[in-house]
């Protein structure tokens, strides 16, 4: 792999993570929770 | 469900950040020139050094969440650290994910043990079994005690991993201090860099704030069950 691969990659890894957690809260605050905050 | 309306500063807080996180994007990917030794790959250093910078900035607002839940014992204080941390972590994680992807072309390995990556792994560990203590602890006012002092401890690893490339010998560039991001980014790559750095601490505030909002929804629902 050349540079601009690895630069693609770091990206889409940081974005892909990001997106996951922000995905999280979403369903998190969507959902009524039974066991309060741990 | 989310029992409170939203506040307006937090839709205006998730507007300015997703507009500054587009823009940051387009001036890396388009406009902001290849390094001359590293090549494309040394663009991924400016949401890494943000995403590094928000994680510390998070963890010790957590720190500072515990220190003032220990004074006042409000539970809006626990749930602001526990909130703070988690994004502090995910940024972390981040920051090591984005560093050892940068780290492969220009290193030629994905990891070493370096003082600033060692560090930087002892602080994740130690906030990941932040979350397992939490978990593992069912009394409430003992798990809210227990967690604010862990934090605060933990948070020790914060300058640990900040001065880990000043204090030891250390392959890890130092961005911040000893000229800063100026004495090695060009004119042309500065935007891209306080760009990516304002987006992402804009970013982790509206994350914890988010978090914050959620556990505290969830707590109401707690006291209002055991009424």
């Amino acid at each position: 792999m050349n540079t601009t691969s690895y630069f693609i990659l770091g990206y889409i890894t940081i974005l892909i993570m990001l997106g996951g957690y922000i995905v999280s809260l979403i369903l998190r605050a969507t959902r009524t929770k039974k066991d309060g905050h741990k | 469900m989310q029992t409170k309306e939203k506040p307006i500063l937090l839709w205006l807080l998730d507007g300015i950040t997703l507009v500054l996180m587009i823009i940051a994007i387009l001036v890396i990917f388009l406009l902001t020139p290849a390094d001359a030794s590293m090549g494309d790959v040394q663009k991924v250093f400016y949401f890494h050094i943000a995403a590094g910078w928000a994680g510390l900035v998070s963890i010790l607002i957590g720190m500072v969440a515990a220190v003032t839940y220990l004074v006042k014992r409000t539970s809006h204080w626990d749930i602001l650290s526990a909130s703070a941390i988690e994004v502090g972590l995910l940024f972390s994680l981040i920051t090591v994910a984005s560093g050892m992807i940068w780290a492969r072309p220009i290193w030629l390995t994905w990891w070493t043990w370096d003082p600033r990556l060692t560090t930087m792994a002892i602080l994740i560990f130690i906030y990941a079994a932040y979350f397992f203590l939490r978990a593992g602890i069912d009394n409430l006012a003992i798990r809210r005690k227990v967690a604010a002092v862990y934090a605060i401890l933990g948070s020790l690893t914060v300058p640990l991993t900040f001065f880990s490339i000043r204090a030891f010998r250390s392959i890890h560039p130092v961005v911040i201090g000893n000229g800063g991001a100026t004495s090695f980014l060009s004119e042309r790559m500065l935007p891209a860099f306080w760009l990516s750095l304002i987006a992402f601490t804009l970013l982790e505030g509206d994350l914890v704030w988010h978090r914050f909002r959620i556990s505290l929804d969830a707590e109401e629902e707690r006291k209002q069950e055991k009424r």
